[in-house]
C-alpha cells in the first residue's frame, strides 16, 4: 500500500514528509589508509527513499524519521555496510574495500558458486552492459563484453540473429550457437520465421522476445568445467540468462525510458550520379560505333546508353551528349536519383520499462512490464515488443519453498527481403543506377502525376523489373508476429539439514505468425494477381527438472557439494503452410487476407517432435578454500539419433589452487589474490535435424496427385559430435585494484557432421556422415583496472580473444556449402578463404588477368576466367579482436565508452563485386572507381578495358574483391548525469539518471579500398545486400521510487 | 509431523521422476516416409513413380535447361543479357565450366530418377501386390531410367552416338542397393548407354498398360525406341518404332498451335504442369513467351528471342511463322549491330504460351506425332527409301504449309530438306544444338543480334558442344578423374 501511495506521489510529483524527525551527522573513510570516502550513498533500509551521499571530505547529513532502524552505506569499489542506529545521532562508519570478483556469487550450471571457488572458465555480464546496447536482440549485448565470445551480426534488421561463437565454431554443418539457458532451464533460440530467414539474409530470432530490462546478469560458460553438465548441447558454450527477483526489504519501483534516432552511419560506397555513368557507357558506345564505322555514332552511342541504363535518359534532350562527350547546350540532367536516400532513413527507437520489486519475509516478487519500438534504417523494416514479467518465490515452511517465473513477449517484425533477392530493397539501394527515376516523370524530370495528383512510383529498372523499393514497401508485407511465454514452477525442500531437493516444471512455448503479401499491382505478385503466404506455427517445449544437492563442511575444512539430477525434455513444433493467389484488383487498395483471394494454391504441415532424458551429477570439493575440485557426469539419450547411437557420455574434471591464501604467500601483501585453474570435459554437440539418421523419401507432388522422391539415404550409425575441452587459466589480482585473467583452451571437435560428398551419379550428392575432427585452440586475456577511487572513480578494461581454427581430418577437400568462398582441407581453418587470383590488367590488351597453376606448380597468368586457378587466401576471422572499455564517474557524472576491435582477417565484398563490372552487367550502378579502366590512353589502368557487350568476366569472384577486414570501432560512448540524492530526497525518489548515448559511433578501417558500410558482418566474412548495424543517437531516463 | 511431510512430498516428486519410459525417445517423422515404407505396397511405390515425374519435369531437367539449352546453344536463339537474372546467359555464351549450374543441376536430377527407379526395378519383385499393377509400375521405372540416360547422354557423353559409339559418356548405374559404401562409378561408353536404353525400353514397352497424362504410356515407349535408334543410326528400327508409334494418325491442322502448350490428339507424352504445380517463372511460357518487362504486363521473362535469320527460313504463312519482332528502330535508323538488350533485334515466338494467362500455367508436350513423322522420314531417307521418306515428310509440311508439294529430293537435298523441317517443326522443344550435334553440322552465330561470344562458326564436333562433367561427380568418383572431363573443360 505504501508503495502505491509512493506511485502516486511520483505520477503527480506530490511530496510528501514523514512526522517525527531525526538528524544523523558523520564522516565515512576507508578501512584500509583511513582516508574520507566522497560520493558514497547513504540510504535508511526500511526506506530506501530517503537517503544522502558524502561530501568530498566524506561527511554526511540526513535527516531520518525516528522510527528508522539501519542505515545502508555504499560505494563503487567498496564492500556495502548495514549500520544499526541504535539511538546515535553521529555514526562514523569505515567501509572496506572489495576483493575485486573473489567473493561475487555467480550462476552457473543447475545452481550458484562464489567466484572463488569456481574452477571453470565463465564470464558474468551485468545489466549495465546489456544496457548500453539499443537492441532488442542480446546476443548482440555479448559484443566486446568478454574475451572468447564473438559476436557477428549479419543483419542490422532490428528483432534478428546474432552470431555467437564462444570459443570458435566447432562444427561444420551442424549448429555452432551456444546454449541459452534462462533461469535454470535450456529454452529455444534461433530463427524460426519463414520470411526473415537465411535465404534473405535475414532472421528474427525467438530470442528477441526477452527484455534486456529484466535481465539480472548473464553467465558465458566457456570451457568444460562450467558447461560440461548440459551434456549433449553444451558443445558450443552455455549462456545463463538469470532474471531479475525480488530481494526482502528492498521494495522499489523503477522505470526507464530510452528514445533514440538510428541511421545508416556510413555511404562509403562511391556510387556514380546519373551524369558519371551515363558518360562512362557513352564513351565506349561510342568507341565502338566509331571503330566499327557507323554512320551515326554519337546517335547510336546515345541511345545504347539509354538502353544499358534501362531505358531512362536521365537528360531532357534526346542525344545529350556530343562527339566530343560533352552534354549538348540546352540538355541538363533532370535524373539524378541517389537510391540509398530513397532506400535508407533515419528510424526511431524507443524502449520504456516499468517494474516493481520487493519482498516480505515470506514472499518476494519482481513484476514488471516493457514496451519497445525500433524502426529500422531501411523502408519498410521494423520492430515492436511488448513484454511482462513476473517472479515470485514463497517460503512457506522453514523447509519448503516454491516459486514461479514468468515471462511473456510478444513482438511484430516487419523484415524486407535482404540478399540478392530480387525485392531486396538492400540491393535495389546500392544497384539500382541514378538514372533510374523515384517517380514516374516527363522528358524534363517533373513528375506524371496520376488521375487523383498524386505522384506515382517508377517501376521501370534494369535490376529488377517492376519493383521500386518504396512503392513495393507500401504494397506488401513481410511481417512474423512471435508470441512467448516462459514459465516455470518450482519447489524446494530441506529434505535434511545438508540435503535439498528441487523440482522444476518449465514450459516454454513459441507461437508465430508469418504473413508475407505480394501485391497484386507490381513486383512478385503480379502475374499472379496477388499471393498472401502464412505460416503460423507452434513450438511447445517442457522440461522437467530434478536435483539433489548436498552440501557440508567437514571438520571445518572439507566442503562437499554433491548434485544428482535428472531432467526430461520434449519438444513439439508444428507448421502449417497455406498459400493463395488471385486477389481484388480494386483501385490500389490492399485486401492482403486470404479470405480475399480467389486460389488456393498451397496447403501443407508438420509435425517435428524430439525428445531427450538424462540423468547428471557433479561433485565439488575443496579443503580449506585453497584447493578446489569438481567433477561431473552426465548421460543423455536423445530421440534424434537411431537406438544404437542413442544415449551418450559426458564428462568433467577440474581444479583450482589458490596460491595466495597459502601462508608462504602473506608477505606478498600486493599480491591480493592469485588462483590457478585447469579443466577437461568432454560435451556433445545434437544440433542437427531430427531424422538425420533415416532412408528418407520427401513429398513432391506432382499433376496434383502425391508423389515421392528419395532424397535421404540412411546412416543408422549417425552419432553426436564430441567436443573435448581443455582450459588452463591463471587469475591475478594486485593491490586490490589491478585484476588481470589469463586463459588458454584447446577444443578438440571430433566426430563431426560432415556431408560425405558421394558422387552425384548416386542420385544424392551426400551422406550425412560423422566423419571430420577439427579444433580451436587459443588465448585470452581480460585486464581489469581501478585506476582512480577517490571523488573520481576511473574502471578501465581490455579484454583480448586470439582463437586458431584447424582442420584437423576430413575425408576430402570441399568447398564450403554455406557462400562458396572456402575450402575446407586439413591443415587449414574452415573459414579459409579459396578464391581466383586476381592478377591485374594486362597493359597491352586491357584484359582482366588471373593467376593460374601452369600445371607444374607455377603461377602464370590468364586472362580466361575458366583456367583461373583458386588458391588459398587467408581467413575470414580475425587474428585477434576484443574490447576496452573506460567508465569514469565524478559527483553524479558517469561517463563510459568501449572501443571494439578486430585486427585481421579478411573480408570478401560481393556487393563491390556487383558494383563493379567492366560492361558486364548492364543497368546496373557503379562505383566511380570504375572509371580507371584501360584504355589506349590508361595503360597503367587499375580495371580492364570497358566492354560495352560484356564477357570478360573482370567482375567475376576473384581477390579483386578480397579485402583486409581490420577495424576499430567506437561501439558505445555514454555520458550519464545522477540527480543528487538531496534533491530526489525532496521529491522522494530514490534514484534518477539521465543520460545520453551513441553506437557505432565510428569506424576505422584499415583498407581503404574496402567500402562496406560496417565491417561488421557474418563469421564468414563475405558482404552481400543488408542492413548495416546502424548509428544510434539516443537518451534516456531511469526513474527509482 | 513434519518430518513426514517432507517424507510424502520428497517421496511424491521422486516418483514423478522415475515415471517415465523407454518409449520417450522413440519419434517418426510426419512429413517424409522411411525406405521400408516405400517398399511395403505397390501403392507406395505408385507414389514413388508419380514423384519421379515431378523431378524430371524439374527445371533443373527436362522442365526448361534441357529445352532452353538445345535452342540457345543451336545458333537459332538469342538471349537477351539482362532482365532475367543471368538464367541461359552462360550456356549461350559457350560459357560453362564443370561447377555452372548447367552441368551440375540437370546431371543431379537425372540421377535423382534414376536412383528411384532402380530401387523400383530392383525391388519390384518382392512387393505384394496385384501383377498387372506391378507390371506398370515396372514398365514406367524402365522408362524413367531409359529417358533420363537418353537426356544425360544428349547433354554430356564426349560425342554423340553417330560420331562415336565408344566415347565417353556417362556411368550406367543400375542398382540402387548400398550405394553410400560403393558409389564408385567409370564413365560407360555411349554404346553401352544405349544398348541399355534399347534393353529397358524393349522391356517396358509390353508391360505398359494403361494411359495417363503427364506419364510413360506405352506409345511413348515406342516414341522413345524411335528416338534412340535415331541416335544409334540404327535407321530400320527407328522408321518402325516410330511408324508405330505414329500409327499413321493424320496430323490435324485445327487447333494446331494448342498443341505446343496443352495437350491434343497429337501429343505422345508431355508434363502435367497444372495450376498449381508448375515452375512458374522458370517454366517454357516464361522464357519463350513475350510480354516481358516494359511492356506493363508481367507474365515472366520473356528473354529468349529467335534470330532474323531463323524467321526467314519460315514461309509468311507457314502456320508455324508464330513471331513477333521485339521492338526495335534501332537497328534500321542507326544501321547498327544490335543491342543486348531490351531491345534486341530479334523474335519472341507465341509458339509456348500460358494457359488462363497465368504465369507457367502451360503443359509442357515432349513428343509429339509430327516428330514421330519427321523420325520415320530421315531413317527412311538414310536407308535410301526416299518416297517413303518424301510422304512422311509431307504430312507435317502440308499441315502447316499450305499449297506445299510433295518433296521430290533424294539423297542428301532430302536429308538437308527433312533436317530443315525439323528444325522448323520442333524448335522450342529440345532438339536444337542437340540435333546440330548428333547430325555433325555446325553452329552458326553470325547473325548481327548474336552477342558474347567470338566465333561466328563453331565447327560440327567441336568439343564445346557437350557439357562438362560436373566436378562434384570428378571430385567424388574414383573412378573419374580430371583427365576423363570432357576435352573442352579440361
Amino acid at each position: 500500500m505504501k508503495k502505491i501511495t509512493i506511485f502516486f506521489a511520483f505520477l503527480f510529483f506530490v511530496s510528501f514528509q514523514a512526522a517525527a524527525q531525526l538528524e544523523i551527522t558523520g564522516t565515512v573513510t576507508n578501512a584500509t589508509d583511513g582516508s574520507p570516502i566522497p560520493g558514497v550513498s547513504i540510504v535508511v533500509k526500511s526506506n530506501t527513499s530517503i537517503g544522502t551521499s558524502t561530501d568530498i571530505d566524506g561527511n554526511y547529513s540526513l535527516t531520518i524519521p525516528e522510527s528508522s532502524n539501519v542505515l545502508m552505506f555504499s560505494s563503487i569499489g567498496m564492500k556495502s555496510k548495514e549500520v544499526e542506529i541504535a539511538g546515535r545521532s553521529v555514526i562514523n562508519v569505515q567501509l572496506e574495500e572489495e576483493v575485486l570478483q573473489m567473493d561475487e556469487v555467480i550462476v552457473v550450471a543447475y545452481g550458484t558458486i562464489k567466484k572463488g571457488s569456481f574452477t571453470g572458465s565463465a564470464s558474468v555480464v551485468d545489466e549495465d552492459e546489456l544496457k548500453k546496447i539499443t537492441t532488442p536482440s542480446v546476443g548482440q549485448a555479448l559484443m566486446g563484453s568478454t574475451p572468447g565470445v564473438q559476436v557477428t551480426s549479419a543483419s542490422g534488421q532490428p528483432g534478428s540473429q546474432a552470431t555467437i561463437r564462444i570459443r570458435g565454431t566447432g562444427s561444420l554443418l551442424a549448429g555452432s550457437s551456444p546454449l541459452y539457458v534462462v533461469d535454470g532451464i535450456p529454452v529455444s533460440t534461433g530463427n524460426y520465421s519463414d520470411i526473415a530467414n537465411d535465404s534473405y539474409a535475414t532472421s528474427s530470432d525467438v530470442l528477441s522476445t526477452l527484455n534486456q530490462n529484466d535481465i539480472e546478469s548473464i553467465t558465458v560458460l566457456k570451457d568444460a568445467a562450467a558447461a560440461s553438465l548440459y551434456g549433449s548441447a553444451a558443445a558450443n558454450g552455455v549462456v545463463l540468462i538469470t532474471t531479475k527477483k525480488g530481494k526482502e526489504g528492498e521494495s522499489k519501483i523503477n522505470f526507464d525510458a530510452k528514445y533514440g534516432y538510428q541511421s545508416l552511419g556510413n555511404e562509403r560506397y562511391d556510387l556514380m550520379s546519373s551524369d558519371e555513368i551515363y558518360k562512362i557507357w557513352f564513351d565506349n558506345y561510342l568507341q565502338q560505333a566509331q571503330a566499327n564505322g557507323l554512320a551515326n555514332p554519337v546517335e547510336y552511342a546515345n541511345s545504347q546508353t539509354i538502353t544499358a541504363l534501362g531505358g531512362h535518359n536521365p537528360y531532357n534532350v534526346d542525344n545529350p551528349l556530343d562527339q566530343n562527350g560533352n552534354i549538348v547546350s540546352g540538355a541538363s540532367n533532370v535524373i539524378n536519383t541517389d537510391w540509398r536516400d530513397v532506400v535508407f532513413d533515419t528510424g526511431k527507437t524507443q524502449d520504456y520499462s516499468l517494474r516493481a520489486s520487493g519482498g516480505s519475509e515470506k514472499i518476494n516478487y519482481y513484476a514488471s512490464g516493457g514496451y519497445s519500438t525500433y524502426d529500422g534504417i531501411a523502408v519498410g523494416s521494423d520492430f515492436e515488443r511488448f513484454t511482462g514479467k513476473l517472479n515470485l518465490s514463497s517460503d512457506m515452511t522453514d523447509f519448503l519453498r516454491f516459486g514461479m517465473e514468468n515471462t511473456l513477449g510478444y513482438t511484430v517484425q516487419n523484415t524486407p527481403p535482404g540478399g540478392g533477392g530480387g525485392a531486396s530493397p538492400y540491393r535495389m539501394s546500392l544497384l539500382y543506377n541514378n538514372a533510374v527515376p523515384f517517380y514516374v516523370v516527363d522528358e524534363n524530370g517533373n513528375p506524371v502525376l496520376d488521375s487523383e495528383g498524386n505522384k506515382q512510383y517508377n517501376y521501370v529498372n534494369p535490376v529488377s523489373p517492376d519493383y521500386n523499393p518504396v512503392g513495393l514497401s507500401k504494397l506488401n508485407i513481410y511481417r512474423t508476429k512471435t508470441y512467448r511465454a516462459i514459465s516455470s514452477l518450482w519447489m524446494e525442500l530441506d529434505v535434511l539439514e545438508n540435503l535439498k531437493f528441487k523440482s522444476i516444471g518449465n514450459v516454454d512455448y513459441i507461437g508465430l505468425t508469418d504473413y508475407r503479401f505480394y501485391n497484386p499491382y507490381h513486383g512478385d505478385g503480379k502475374p499472379v494477381s496477388g499471393r498472401g503466404s502464412r505460416w503460423p506455427k507452434t513450438d511447445l517445449n517442457w522440461t522437467i527438472s530434478n536435483t539433489l544437492t548436498y552440501d557440508k563442511q567437514f571438520a571445518e575444512a572439507h566442503n562437499v557439494n554433491f548434485l544428482l539430477g535428472y531432467e526430461a525434455f520434449e519438444s513439439n513444433y508444428e507448421r502449417i503452410n497455406v498459400d493463395a493467389t488471385g486477389f481484388y484488383v480494386i483501385g490500389d487498395i490492399l485486401f492482403p487476407e486470404l479470405d480475399n483471394a480467389s486460389t488456393p494454391e498451397d496447403a501443407g504441415s508438420y509435425t517435428l517432435t524430439e525428445s531427450k532424458s538424462s540423468v547428471f551429477s557433479r561433485l565439488n570439493y575443496d579443503y580449506n578454500s585453497k584447493y578446489y575440485f569438481s567433477a561431473s557426469l552426465r548421460r543423455d539419450g536423445s530421440s534424434k539419433f537411431g537406438s544404437e547411437k542413442r544415449y551418450g557420455l559426458f564428462y568433467s574434471l577440474s581444479g583450482s589452487w589458490r596460491i595466495s591464501e597459502e601462508a608462504f604467500m602473506d608477505s606478498f601483501d600486493w599480491l591480493s589474490g592469485l588462483k590457478l585453474r585447469a579443466s577437461y570435459g568432454t560435451s556433445g554437440n545434437d544440433n542437427i535435424s531430427n531424422f538425420a539418421f533415416l532412408g528418407l523419401y520427401s513429398p513432391q507432388s506432382y499433376n496434383d496427385m502425391s508423389g515421392l522422391i528419395h532424397d535421404q539415404l540412411a546412416n543408422d550409425k549417425l552419432h553426436w559430435e564430441a567436443n573435448a575441452n581443455l582450459n588452463i587459466g591463471l587469475d591475478v589480482t594486485l593491490f586490490n585494484r589491478l585484476s588481470f585473467t589469463y586463459e588458454y583452451y584447446n577444443r578438440k571437435s571430433t566426430d563431426l557432421l560432415y556431408d560425405r560428398p558421394l558422387p552425384l551419379s548416386t542420385g544424392f550428392g551426400s551422406i550425412i556422415t560423422n566423419l571430420a575432427d577439427l579444433k580451436n585452440y587459443g588465448h585470452e586475456f581480460e585486464l581489469n583496472y581501478n585506476i582512480l577511487r577517490s571523488d573520481v572513480v576511473w574502471n578501465v578494461g581490455f579484454n583480448l580473444s586470439k582463437n586458431t581454427n584447424e582442420i584437423l581430418e576430413i575425408l576430402s577437400s570441399q568447398i564450403d556449402p554455406n557462400d562458396g568462398t572456402k575450402r575446407w582441407e586439413e591443415g587449414g581453418s574452415i573459414y579459409e578463404f579459396y578464391l581466383e587470383e586476381w592478377a591485374g590488367v594486362n597493359s597491352s590488351t586491357g584484359e582482366p588477368q588471373w593467376y593460374m597453376d601452369d600445371g607444374n606448380g607455377n603461377k602464370v597468368v590468364t586472362s580466361n576466367y575458366n583456367e583461373a586457378t583458386r588458391y588459398k587466401q587467408g581467413v575470414s576471422t580475425p587474428d585477434f579482436f576484443g574490447a576496452l572499455n573506460s567508465d569514469l564517474s565524478y559527483k553524479g557524472f558517469e561517463l563510459s565508452l568501449m572501443f571494439y576491435y578486430s585486427i585481421g582477417g579478411q573480408i570478401y565484398d560481393d556487393v563491390e563485386r556487383q558494383l563493379f563490372y567492366n560492361g558486364d552487367n548492364k543497368g546496373n550502378n557503379m562505383t566511380n572507381e570504375a572509371n580507371d579502366y584501360w584504355s589506349t590512353d590508361n595503360t597503367d589502368a587499375k580495371y580492364p578495358r570497358f566492354d560495352v557487350d560484356g564477357g570478360l568476366n573482370s567482375y567475376n569472384r576473384s581477390t579483386l574483391f578480397l579485402h583486409d577486414a581490420t577495424y576499430i570501432k567506437l561501439k558505445n560512448i555514454q555520458l550519464a548525469y545522477n540527480i543528487p540524492q538531496d534533491f530526489l530526497n525532496k521529491i522522494n525518489f530514490s534514484s534518477m539518471k539521465l543520460y545520453v548515448s551513441a553506437e557505432n559511433v565510428f569506424v576505422w578501417m584499415k583498407d581503404k579500398d574496402l567500402k562496406v558500410f560496417d565491417p561488421e558482418m557474418g563469421i564468414g566474412g563475405v558482404n552481400f545486400f543488408r542492413s548495416p548495424s546502424p548509428r544510434v543517437f539516443s537518451f534516456g531516463i531511469n526513474v527509482g521510487l | 509431523m513434519k518430518t513426514l511431510n517432507k517424507l510424502i512430498i520428497f517421496i511424491v516428486l521422486v516418483l514423478a521422476t522415475i515415471s517415465c519410459s523407454d518409449d520417450f525417445l522413440e519419434q517418426e517423422p510426419t512429413n517424409k516416409l522411411s525406405d521400408d515404407v516405400i517398399l511395403s505396397s505397390t501403392d507406395a511405390l505408385e507414389v514413388a513413380i508419380n514423384g519421379s515425374y515431378r523431378s524430371l519435369a524439374s527445371y533443373a531437367l527436362d522442365g526448361l535447361f534441357y529445352e532452353g539449352m538445345a535452342d540457345v546453344r543451336s545458333g537459332d536463339a538469342v538471349m537477351a543479357s539482362a532482365s532475367n537474372y543471368g538464367w541461359f546467359i552462360n550456356p549461350y555464351r559457350f560459357n560453362l565450366t564443370a561447377t555452372s549450374r548447367y552441368s551440375v543441376w540437370p546431371w543431379e536430377v537425372a540421377y535423382e530418377v534414376i536412383d528411384n527407379a532402380n530401387v523400383i526395378i530392383n525391388n519390384i519383385e518382392q512387393v505384394p501386390g496385384d501383377e498387372t499393377e506391378k507390371n506398370q509400375l515396372y514398365g514406367e521405372a524402365l522408362c524413367l531410367r531409359a529417358y533420363s540416360y537418353m537426356l544425360l547422354a544428349t547433354m554430356f557423353a564426349d560425342k554423340p552416338y553417330s560420331v562415336n559409339p565408344d566415347a565417353m559418356c556417362v556411368p550406367l548405374r543400375l542398382s540402387s542397393k548400398d550405394v553410400a559404401n560403393d558409389p564408385h562409378l567409370a564413365r560407360a561408353s555411349v554404346g553401352d548407354v544405349y544398348n541399355q536404353i534399347i534393353e529397358d525400353l524393349l522391356e517396358a514397352e509390353p508391360l505398359l498398360g494403361f494411359v495417363r497424362t503427364g506419364r510413360f504410356s506405352q506409345r511413348a515407349a515406342q516414341g522413345l525406341l524411335a528416338r534412340a535408334y535415331l541416335a544409334m543410326e540404327n535407321w530400320e528400327q527407328a522408321s518402325s518404332w516410330a511408324a508405330t508409334c505414329h500409327g499413321g494418325q493424320e496430323l490435324q491442322t485445327e487447333d494446331m498451335t494448342s498443341g505446343f502448350f496443352d495437350y491434343n490428339n497429337e501429343t505422345i507424352f508431355g508434363y502435367d504442369f497444372t495450376d498449381t504445380d508448375n515452375n512458374i517463372f522458370l517454366s517454357h511460357p516464361s522464357f519463350w513467351y513475350l510480354d516481358g518487362p516494359g511492356s506493363g504486363n508481367l507474365y515472366g521473362y520473356s528473354t529468349l528471342l529467335y534470330t532474323p535469320e531463323f524467321v526467314s527460313i519460315f514461309d509468311a504463312n507457314d502456320a508455324r511463322n508464330m513471331f513477333i519482332r521485339s521492338d526495335t528502330t534501332l537497328v534500321e535508323e542507326v544501321g547498327a549491330i544490335a543491342s543486348n538488350f531490351f531491345g534486341v533485334a530479334a523474335h519472341y515466338t507465341y509458339k509456348f504460351r500460358h494457359r488462363n494467362d497465368f504465369l507457367g500455367q502451360a503443359r509442357l508436350i515432349r513428343m509429339r506425332v509430327a516428330e514421330m513423322y519427321l523420325i520415320e522420314a530421315e531413317a527412311e531417307a538414310q536407308l535410301t527409301h526416299d518416297v517413303n521418306a518424301q510422304q512422311a515428310l509431307f504430312e507435317v509440311q502440308s499441315r502447316s504449309i499450305p499449297g506445299a508439294t510433295q518433296s521430290t529430293f533424294t539423297g542428301a537435298a532430302l536429308l538437308d530438306e527433312i533436317y530443315l523441317e525439323r528444325r522448323k517443326e520442333l524448335y522450342g522443344e529440345g532438339f536444337g544444338v542437340w540435333d546440330l550435334m548428333r547430325l555433325q553440322l555446325p553452329v552458326d552465330r553470325s547473325s548481327p543480334v548474336h552477342w558474347g561470344y567470338t566465333e561466328d562458326i563453331i565447327p560440327a564436333n567441336a568439343d564445346i558442344l557437350s557439357l562438362p562433367i560436373p566436378q562434384d561427380e570428378i571430385d567424388a568418383n574414383d573412378l573419374i578423374t580430371e583427365e576423363d572431363q570432357n576435352p573442352a573443360y579440361n
